[in-house]
């Protein structure tokens, strides 16, 4: 535990102005704005005085966020932590430090995780500040009344929750190959095909699909424990069998 | 293998294969604590791959490593907090400091605050210590790099071609800081180079490799007891002279290039009864020379191939 508070400190030093600390909160501002551009245009057509428009709010930015945003976003931070160590040829040096590989894995795994929890945080902070702008440019929406920030944290948790398979299968193609686009691509190509099998029942079993899909199960009223047990403690068995082929391999 | 506490490193049997291509083969080196070891070999003799051994980056396909007298493979951890490591091309982030990528290695060794600035210090980058690494020249990451493996001030310190890219003046500094490593820190250094000149001024030890297979160990001094001089003699009839040279005890005479017969010997003596017994049988001698050969000629006959051989 003392040397992975050690790696640990040093990744935190390491993220520091990097590209991959400001996408996390570049990322959900770009959905909350969409999302509140299009609420302040056509607001009035999905909602409804029936319900409460902060957990319609909240909800749909939040499934929006992670069916488009969050697979490639989790593509793109697990690429960046990987390519700080490519670029510099810095495995080497960090192999002949007195710190085992292995901890050095789960560093960058929980760093991962660091990451994406912060842009989910950024994310729920977003949707209060539009909930809260909305309120006062578009009154008629209904904004003005009580504000349920326990569903709204709950809907931020399951994404994040959902996207642990996904982090850890990813944070093991930034650290395994050096070259940048290869780990772009196969984010792209996998998020891709998951639009396209959406619609079929494959999509309940593909990792990047499930964020999305968990998130659409909460406004159907669909059971969705097993797609959360799949995205969230299953991202145990890429971690393992990543990190073991981390410890084994030569580093040229 | 034999536990020396005097080794502070010693391999035995090392061997290393990449496809067809044997890396290093066989390599049994002995490194003196308190030393500068010079571990020397033309490019792509296998000097990265040994070091990248020693160090646990890649595994030996037989043999093994042995670091302050006890099993490298065993607590590796441990063993890597006594050493400091600059392999080849230097390991820094660009996107932070000079002083936040030494920070980056203290915080992962668990050393204390103090020893930023000490390095600092040591290297000369004081002064630029919060500018980007991306801003800093080659001769300023290489001393970077520097820093970082004396972070913590190691028992041990591996250096893999750390001249490279350094200006004359860079070299010089290097050499000179690297050679009062062993006297003021007590630092066993392991230095590899493909240069002789530059290993000769700051080594006590040398290895030698070459296809992976090491040629020569030992105190430098030894290196240099192998120097022979010798006396170059052109002749207008070669064969007739070897004969000659033999009969006066010259056993190790050998054909040289360019019409010459190469006698080991040395001094005005020895050349002048040569030329006389010669002259004498009716050769006629166009011209005699007394070589010293260079330490750098040592090295090249050593790791050269010599024509004919199968490469």
């Amino acid at each position: 535990m003392r040397l992975l508070g050690r790696s640990l400190r040093a990744e935190h030093l390491k993220l520091k102005r990097s590209l991959a600390l400001w996408l996390a909160a570049i990322a959900p501002l770009m959905v909350a704005v969409i999302q509140f551009v299009i609420v302040l245009d056509r607001g009035s057509s999905f909602l409804d005085s029936s319900s409460n428009p902060w957990t319609w709010f909240g909800r749909q930015t939040i499934i929006f966020w992670s069916f488009l945003m969050l697979p490639l976003f989790i593509t793109l931070e697990t690429a960046l932590i990987g390519g700080l160590e490519h670029s510099g040829n810095n495995w080497k040096h960090l192999f002949v430090q007195p710190v085992p590989r292995s901890t050095v894995y789960t560093a960058k795994l929980a760093s991962g995780m660091a990451l994406i929890a912060i842009s989910q945080l950024m994310l729920f902070l977003y949707i209060l500040l539009s909930g809260w702008l909305l309120g006062m440019l578009k009154p008629e929406l209904g904004f003005a009344g009580p504000l349920p920030v326990e569903d709204i944290l709950g809907y931020t948790a399951i994404a994040y929750l959902s996207s642990w398979l996904l982090i850890s299968l990813h944070t093991y193609v930034g650290i395994r190959w050096k070259n940048f686009v290869v780990a772009m691509s196969f984010g792209i190509a996998m998020t891709v095909a998951g639009f396209l099998i959406l619609n079929s029942r494959l999509a309940n079993f593909y990792p990047w699909a499930l964020p999305g899909l968990i998130l659409n199960k909460t406004k159907t009223g669909d059971p969705y424990l097993l797609q959360i047990l799949m995205g969230g403690p299953a991202a145990v068995i890429p971690a393992v069998l990543g990190g073991w082929d981390f410890i084994r391999r030569d580093v040229l | 293998m034999t536990e020396n506490k005097d080794l502070v490193i010693e391999t035995s049997g090392l061997r290393r294969r990449f496809g067809s291509l044997t890396a290093v083969d066989n390599l049994n080196l002995k490194v003196p604590r308190g030393n500068v070891f010079g571990f020397l070999g033309p490019n792509g003799a296998g000097k990265t791959t040994t070091i990248r051994m020693l160090l646990g980056l890649i595994r030996p396909d037989a043999g093994c490593v042995s670091l302050f007298g006890s099993d490298a493979g065993h607590d590796r951890g441990s063993l890597l907090g006594r050493i400091g490591a600059l392999v080849e091309t230097p390991s820094l982030y660009a996107h932070l400091s000079g002083r936040e990528n030494l920070e980056v290695t203290r915080r992962l060794r668990g050393l204390e605050r103090g020893c930023i600035d000490r390095s600092l210090q040591t290297i000369g980058l004081a002064s630029a210590a919060d500018r980007r690494v991306s801003g800093y020249s080659q001769g300023m990451k290489q001393r970077l790099a520097l820093g970082l493996a004396l972070l913590g001030e190691p028992e041990l310190l591996i250096l893999d071609e750390p001249t490279n890219g350094l200006d004359p003046a860079g070299i010089r500094e290097i050499r000179h800081f690297i050679r009062s490593l062993p006297r003021e820190h007590g630092i066993t250094v392991f230095l590899s180079s493909h240069l002789l000149n530059e290993v000769e001024q700051v080594a006590d030890s040398i290895a030698i490799i070459r296809h992976g297979r090491l040629l020569f160990q030992g105190p430098l001094a030894d290196l240099q007891a192998r120097r022979k001089e010798h006396i170059h003699v052109r002749v207008d009839n070669r064969d007739k002279a070897m004969v000659l040279v033999r009969g006066l005890g010259y056993d190790g005479a050998a054909f040289g290039g360019d019409g010459t017969v190469v006698v080991p010997a040395s001094g005005d003596r020895e050349a002048a009864s040569i030329n006389s017994s010669l002259v004498g049988h009716g050769v006629r001698v166009y011209g005699l020379k007394q070589v010293q050969p260079s330490l750098e000629d040592l090295f090249l006959s050593l790791t050269h191939e010599p024509q004919g051989e199968d490469p």
